[in-house]
């Protein structure tokens, strides 16, 4: 009946179908790769870089995963920058610059030497269903392929619509078609589908600019990796520039709203909040005078820049008018214009928690396809979703993440219990266990349990250990050593010692840093590595806050205990209005935990909730009625 | 929450229970709420149709065709009804037996009877009200004086819900603006500064902090008071009881030791319930019936929230005065010179204070005392509240949990200390808001409040 079989097949070879390939295949799954352009694996579509605010921390937890977005960041890397230094360290976040091209060709390298990954180049057009359940797929060549698990990741593929002002396209990415067939069959399933809308600014050629008039950015002196297994030196090669819109701009932008596709009803898909076209910007801040711009470099060999802050579905005319209005880019080039694409997207509470669908069974959504929007929330849905298909074809228990163990954790929690009504994009204040939830202890929180699923290599593990005892050592030595009063760094500081303190007493001052302990010789130095200081001083410092949250966690730990089994009748639960009833029942929460996030269900219902799992489990002993 | 929900079970969904007390009556009222109710009318009730929200006059039969009683009946069409369900409520004559005849037909149709406050909860349930509400629906059914009932009534109308959502919106916008600062330091937002938003932590602690204060009537108003008189024999203790409570209750001689016994009436002073206690006078007795008069006066007393002690005011104070205040002069009380209609008055300082000069008998200075009593409780105000008030303690914990934790958020805000772990607090204390109005809740507090519902609301 098939032309070939595989344990796992993924379609589509973005950020999220690369680690959930990586994963399946090293799960020791037979595991192919459909991408209709093998020459664009991995393509960044929009902006060269990778990380961010919140976005840094979910790369950072592919990688104590076992997962390769942080290798392969920190190895095409072209710009390091720490952000959000000035807060606490729950909330630094690595950011670089990417070299789109280098990242291309060296995330093909890490999955061509995966065993037991197979890279395919076709389109797929139909998904093959027996009853409930995938069996796989064909492609355009009318080859049919054999999957026990179907991995859909097709990013702004399906139905792809482009718009370029008055002009609109069907097409996948700038100069790739669009996958019709595969979204039309997607929406045959009966699954709740949507569109949504996002956008890309214009690329600009580096010659024809004037760099001069912009401030510079560079990166960090000390860079931070996204992976704390990198240990090549991450470098620093080129800059960025900013800049900021000005309101001869807005004005031009005001006075040919009827061109944009925004605002002349041409677009019906729902667009980002968090990342507006500059024509929202000037719509909805029409009080702000100007907006920042960054320029950002595509590559060390490429001759693109990429206008951050300027995405945008104007008239390429209009595009070119704005530019002109910018000091510095008054004679700028246009390599490529700006568009807003417009694309198929499933609502996410389809989903299971471990992403397979509850519709079709072996069937895996990760990426856009479930209402995200950002490289690095495709790839962490993408190593989930590459490990459940595994787990999924070895008949092993799903793998899924507390809300307290990662941000992926709540990401995906957030996705199969609400839904999504605009691109989900990821960020700090999502997590209400942040300060547990650092860069510093992602591979704490998340390398056993990548150990445990399989993910995690002998290397990578024997690496993790090394650094928690090299953290137990150090940590007991502060809490033994006790600095001369009359060291100078007191001294020099005013800082009077009473009663000998141990460094780690001394470390709860707000004022006392580590490394500063260290470098003024307070204390002797060793082979001591920057992420161990910042994991040992934030346990110590903010012993407090951390002791606090922790007790909030252990609240949702006993929600999450209780347990609500797959087949729970909701129907004929007394004293639930049938609203909060189609709310359940379309959910399926797996705990109570869950079932109290969903909208709109409220704290009496989920009493009730609970008395009635309470009467479910003990059957034998019939309540009393009055 | 055990105690109230654990009852309710079963595996209908239509609840029954009698809504009126329970014994001779003018009428009853049963109250059906659930899926059958609508059936339920048209099995028993005949008369013209049930239109929703209409009273309609019609006989209950039984199944033999029989009339059991005249009735009137009205049907709530789910979900614009009390519970958001089908609501059937049948007015029948107060006969305690026919309406138990009633009850238990609908039971054999289906229903079951409700737990205490269940049709409160499925109200809950079903977001025809907050928390705050079915509280208030609670305390209005318990109402003693018109000021509990009225203040019940303007919290079950949602006015304390309504004066802590703009406090919560307020708060809700100071964490966005941190948050903000926090996940948009890429962008070029625009923040306040630290200090203005450590202001801000405090002014809304300030705003909860006067919302607070309103407890400490809101207590006595829920709660009421204990008033005890106490003092020596035969200084005119039931006279001045009687004088308080306004109606001869408790017996008067001039036979000094006649109150044996504790005597207590209820009575309102600006509408908070007093509860006031007459007791045995205090002396050393070999009266073996008087003398245990004499001890559980003293434990009256001791759980007082107010004693007034009395002296004769026509007399010099004596060494039994004093034998008595000794036992006494540790809880909160006021000393009340009686007998003023006797001319003589001594008006010298009693252990530090000016006696209130009264007469039981004529009424004289009685006015001033109540106020005194006023005052001693910690509220001059007496009515006319423009702002709702907190009545219960799980309000009061509440609002005192949600300052505590904005004061230590803007302690850190203050200090310099991260954002994120300001923010700590400041989502603590939004948890405290929510757990008021019930938004966010905890199995326990529901159960709390609706384990002391009585049946049928």
């Amino acid at each position: 009946m098939f032309d070939e079989s595989y344990d796992v097949v993924v379609v589509g070879a973005g950020h999220a179908g690369c680690e959930a390939a990586h994963a399946a295949a090293k799960l020791g799954c037979n595991t192919a790769l459909y991408t209709m352009n093998a020459d664009l694996i991995a393509q960044m579509s929009c902006n060269p870089a990778v990380g961010g605010i919140a976005k840094g921390h979910l790369v950072r937890e592919i990688d104590a995963l076992g997962g390769i977005m942080g290798l392969v960041a920190d190895e095409a890397g072209i710009q390091f920058r720490l952000l959000n230094t000035s807060r606490g360290p729950a909330v630094w976040s690595p950011r670089a610059q990417e070299d789109k091209a280098l990242y291309r060709t060296l995330m093909r390298r890490m999955l061509e030497r995966t065993p037991n990954l197979f890279i395919k180049q076709a389109e797929v057009m139909e998904l093959l269903f027996d009853g409930a359940a995938v069996v796989g797929i064909e492609l355009q060549d009318g080859r049919r392929v054999g999957g026990q698990t179907v991995i859909l990741t097709t990013g702004t593929f399906l139905n792809g619509l482009i718009h370029i002002g008055e002009k609109q396209f069907t097409s996948g990415r700038s100069g790739e078609p669009a996958a019709i067939a595969l979204a039309n069959c997607i929406r045959s399933v009966g699954f709740e589908w949507g569109r949504l809308k996002t956008g890309t600014p214009p690329r600009l050629d580096r010659r024809s600019i004037d760099f001069s008039a912009f401030e510079k950015q560079e990166g960090d002196v000390h860079p931070t990796p996204f992976s704390l297994r990198t240990t090549a030196e991450l470098r620093n090669a080129e800059c960025c520039y900013i800049t900021q819109t000005n309101e001869r701009i807005h004005e031009i932008i005001r006075s040919n709203m009827k061109r944009s596709p925004l605002y002349s009803g041409q677009i019906q898909g729902i667009g980002p909040r968090y990342c507006p076209s500059l024509e929202d910007k000037v719509v909805k801040f029409a009080d702000r005078d100007r907006h920042q711009i960054v320029l950002e470099p595509e590559g060390v060999d490429s001759r693109e820049i990429y206008v951050n802050g300027m995405s945008t579905s104007l008239p390429i005319d209009i595009q070119r008018e704005i530019l002109g209005q910018i000091k510095g880019l008054e004679s700028a080039d246009m390599v490529r214009p700006g568009y807003a694409i417009e694309y198929d997207f499933v609502q996410p509470t389809e989903l299971h928690p471990w992403l397979e669908t509850k519709k079709m069974q072996g069937l895996f959504f990760a990426g856009q396809i479930n209402g995200t929007t950002g490289y690095e929330e495709a790839a962490a849905q993408g190593i989930v979703a590459g490990i459940n298909a595994a787990c999924k074809s070895r008949r092993k228990p799903y793998f899924m993440l507390s809300r307290s163990d990662a941000y992926i954790g709540i990401m995906i929690d957030d996705l199969v219990t609400k839904g999504t009504s605009e691109p989900y994009r990821m960020f700090t204040s999502r997590a209400e266990f942040r300060l547990n939830l650092r860069i510093d202890n992602a591979d704490r929180r998340l390398t056993p349990l990548g150990r445990e699923v399989g993910l995690v290599a002998d290397g990578h593990w024997d690496d993790y250990l090394e650094r928690q005892s090299r953290i137990e050592r150090l940590r007991a030595r502060l809490s033994e050593t006790k600095p001369e009063a009359s060291h100078p760094f007191f001294i020099s500081r005013g800082i009077e010692l009473r009663d000998r303190p141990t460094v780690a007493a001394l470390l709860r001052r707000p004022e006392i840093r580590l490394e500063e302990l260290f470098a003024e010789g307070v204390l002797e130095s060793e082979n001591l590595r920057r992420e161990d200081l910042v994991s040992i001083e934030t346990a110590v410092k903010y012993e407090g806050y951390l002791k606090q949250q922790e007790r909030e966690v252990d609240k949702l730990r006993k929600a999450e205990a209780k347990r609500i089994p797959a087949d729970f009748a909701y129907e004929n639960m007394p004293g639930l209005s049938r609203e909060i009833v189609e709310k359940l029942s379309r959910v399926r929460p797996t705990s109570i935990a869950q079932a109290s996030r969903i909208p709109g269900v409220t704290p009496a219902s989920i009493t009730i909730l609970l008395f009635h799992l309470e009467v479910r489990r003990r059957p034998s002993q019939p309540e009393s009625v009055a | 929450m055990r105690e109230g929900l654990h009852k309710i079970s079963g595996s209908e969904d239509t609840i029954v229970a009698l809504s009126t007390p329970i014994g001779r009556s003018g009428i009853g009222v049963v109250r059906v709420s659930g899926s059958l109710a609508s059936r339920v009318g048209s099995n028993f009730f005949r008369g013209s149709g049930l239109v929703h929200s209409r009273a309609v006059v019609g006989c209950w039969m039984d199944s033999n065709d029989s009339v059991v009683d005249q009735v009137v009946a009205v049907f709530y069409k789910a979900p614009h009804s009390y519970t958001g369900e089908d609501v059937l409520e049948v007015s029948a004559h107060g006969n305690p037996l026919t309406l138990q005849q009633i009850i238990g037909m609908i039971q054999s149709a289906g229903a079951r009877l409700a737990a205490p406050g269940e049709f409160t909860l499925r109200a809950v349930a079903n977001g025809k009200m907050d928390l705050i509400q079915a509280e208030a629906v609670r305390d209005f059914i318990e109402a003693q004086t018109d000021i509990q009932a009225r203040t019940a009534l303007r919290q079950m109308e949602g006015a304390l819900s309504r004066q802590i959502q703009p406090i919560k919106e307020s708060l809700i916008d100071l964490i966005a603006h941190v948050e903000a600062g926090i996940d948009f330091a890429e962008d070029d937002v625009q923040l306040p500064d630290v200090e203005s938003m450590a202001g801000r932590a405090q002014s809304l602690a300030n705003s909860l902090g006067r919302l607070q204060k309103t407890y400490s009537y809101g207590k006595l108003l829920s709660l009421g008071v204990r008033l005890v008189i106490a003092g020596k024999p035969n200084v005119g203790k039931s006279s001045l009881f009687n004088r308080l409570v306004e109606a001869d209750r408790a017996i008067v001689t001039d036979i000094p030791g006649t109150t044996r016994d504790i005597v207590t009436e209820s009575a309102s002073l600006d509408g908070i319930p007093l509860k006031i206690f007459d007791t045995a006078g205090v002396r050393d007795t070999r009266d073996d019936v008087e003398r245990i008069g004499v001890a559980r006066a003293l434990e009256t007393a001791a759980e007082a929230d107010l004693l007034l002690f009395v002296i004769d005011g026509s007399r010099q104070l004596d060494d039994a005065d004093r034998a008595a205040l000794e036992k006494v002069r540790n809880l909160s009380h006021l000393i009340v010179a009686n007998k003023a209609d006797l001319g003589a008055f001594h008006d010298a300082e009693v252990d530090g204070m000016k006696p209130l000069r009264v007469s039981a008998k004529t009424g004289e200075g009685i006015d001033e005392l109540r106020q005194a009593i006023r005052e001693n409780l910690g509220h001059a105000q007496s009515e006319g509240f423009t702002e709702s008030i907190l009545t219960t303690a799980r309000q009061n914990e509440a609002v005192l949990g949600a300052i505590s934790h904005l004061h230590v958020g803007e302690t850190a805000l203050r200090e310099n200390v991260p954002a994120e772990m300001a923010l700590l607090d400041m989502y603590q204390a939004l948890g405290c808001l929510n757990e008021l109005t019930g938004e966010t809740t905890t199995e326990d507090i529901l159960g709390r409040i609706f384990s002391t519902f009585c049946i049928g609301k």
